[in-house]
């Protein structure tokens, strides 16, 4: 594997209106392009992605003009597909089937005097036949189904909704550095505790934001990587896991995710182990979920991530950086980008006032579905040769 | 008291199912090569499946308090308990969860059913102590 990184390009995000998904990932990667000094001409692959309004696809090519492309596809595992994407996109480049790779996220569930549950729930399809509608009329949603995961992990391991808020106060500090970044008034462990519930154990505080916007990578080989206009970030390590989890007796459901399989493959290719991370970048969809993916990628011991988190370990001055922009809670959602986005800004040390002093390996990860499909991706500012 | 939520119905691979729930029987796929009990949307095993009848016994997985209607039709029946249960056959079923206990992992829960006013019958658990 030798790629990189080369171009990053992230849209107006947020309470952005008037403009539709396809419309932000045409922006996106024209921004990214730009940014790593290329032009739409020299792109020769193209991988897409659709949020919830699933209209961003292939179409995408006549939309930006690109011509003889040699590599074109539409991925979707949902909050993993970032990651997915990235790893198409590297072993393409690698093998010589494409030079340089766009991979592009947008999406525009956000209408203007709506509130963000309303954004997702007016998109929702209910399963209302067969066994599927059985989850439907048992009160199950997304959130509920994460809300389930969290009370598994609490009944188990001791986990505390105060721990979970740690979460969500840690990276609001983190956010309050980030100029992109949607929330940035401090945020106080009280006013998450006493924040509503939405499917408890999960308080508002405790769910990520919902955001219009879209945001592109350009990728290409290591090699070709420093000729271009912004410091490269290699790709040392992925992985992804996908546990299927069984609904029956034995399931890990709640309690170990896809992340211990695919965050133990990311490191072991990057030859790297977590003492060597110096930044991590999570999918938090939800603060558990920073949580158990912090114990599944091994920074801390299965069902320590709470009092990990509480100690303050991943704060601003913390042993451990984690979500440095502030993350899905506190930044801009874009599913797997978000993470990503960071993590580039982070390698290149660009982070401004959030940078972090060490930025030698960063970890990202992405999880889709409800902790069905997980991603990991491990960065540098190193090409592997040069690192050691 | 009437039944929130909106109404389902049975499709072809779950007939026997929702049929069964009408008359207040829980029937499970069980498969006839390893006689390993499944969760009603699995259609896969080393044999065939066939629907055979389940203890309607269980014990409390996790819960939730659903607070925000996660359907239209939910809108007047917030908050209320949504829960994954073990039968004791091994498969997991998720039902809203009735009953005056606090809830904790390992709680014992029975299985009835609703029979909404509109569409098909369906599984809840009855807390039946902590
Ligand atoms: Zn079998």
């Amino acid at each position: 594997m030798d790629a990189a990184i080369v171009g990053l390009g992230i849209t107006d995000v947020g309470r952005v209106y008037g403009r539709s998904a396809p419309d932000f990932a045409a922006d996106a990667v024209r921004r990214a392009v730009a940014d790593a000094g290329l032009t739409l001409g020299d792109v020769d692959g193209l991988l897409v992605s659709s949020g919830t309004t699933r209209d961003v696809d292939v179409s995408l090519q006549r939309r930006l003009g690109l011509r003889d492309l040699r590599l074109l596809s539409e991925m979707q595992a949902f909050g993993a597909t970032a990651g997915a994407m990235l790893a198409h996109a590297a072993t393409a480049v690698t093998h010589g089937l494409a030079d340089v790779v766009a991979c592009v996220f947008a999406d525009a569930p956000r209408r203007a005097g709506e509130s963000s549950g309303a954004a997702y729930a007016g998109r929702r399809r209910y399963a209302l036949t067969g066994a599927p509608a059985l989850r439907t009329v048992a009160g199950g949603n997304p959130t509920v189904q994460y809300a389930l995961a969290a009370r598994r992990h609490m009944q188990t391991y001791g986990t505390t909704s105060e721990q979970l808020g740690a979460v969500a106060v840690a990276q609001r500090r983190w956010a309050a550095l980030n100029p992109l970044a949607e929330m940035r008034r401090p945020l106080t462990l009280d006013e998450h505790q006493a924040s509503r519930w939405i499917a408890e154990p999960l308080h508002l505080l405790d769910c990520c934001l919902v955001s219009n916007g879209g945001a592109a990578v350009v990728v290409t080989r290591g090699d070709r990587a420093a000729d271009l206009a912004r410091p490269p970030v290699h790709v040392l390590g992925l992985g992804q896991g996908h546990p299927g989890y069984p609904a029956r007796c034995g399931s890990d459901f709640g309690l170990t995710t896809g992340a211990a399989r695919s965050g133990a493959d990311a490191l072991r290719m990057a030859g790297v182990r977590t003492g060597d991370v110096d930044v991590v970048e999570l999918y938090d969809c939800y603060t558990y979920t920073v949580v158990v993916t912090l114990e599944d990628y091994g920074f801390c011991a299965k069902g320590e991530g709470g009092p990990f988190v509480a100690a303050g370990h991943t704060a601003p001055g913390g042993s451990l950086p984690v979500n440095t922009g502030g993350g899905q809670l506190s930044g801009y959602y874009l599913w797997g980008m978000t993470p990503l986005t960071e993590a580039v800004m982070q390698a290149r040390g660009d982070a401004g006032e959030r940078q972090v002093p060490k930025r030698d390996v960063v970890m990202v990860s992405g999880n889709g579905g409800i902790l069905d499909h997980h991603s990991t991706v491990i960065l540098s500012p190193h090409r592997r040769e040069a690192r050691r | 008291m009437t039944t929130p939520g909106p109404p389902i119905e049975a499709d072809a691979a779950t007939a026997p199912f929702f049929t069964a729930a009408a008359r207040d029987e829980l029937l499970l796929p069980r498969c006839t090569g390893c006689r390993e009990w499944h969760a009603p949307d699995v259609t896969t095993c080393c044999g065939p499946l066939e629907w055979a009848a389940s203890t309607a016994r269980a014990t409390l997985v996790t819960w939730a308090v659903v607070h925000t209607a996660p359907h239209p039709d939910f809108a007047d029946a917030v908050a209320f308990r949504t829960a994954i249960v073990e039968l004791v056959e091994g498969p997991w079923l998720q039902v809203r969860l009735t009953g005056t206990d606090e809830p904790v992992a390992g709680s014992p829960v029975r299985i009835a059913f609703a029979h909404p006013a509109e569409g098909a019958s369906y599984p809840i658990g009855v807390l039946e102590g902590p």
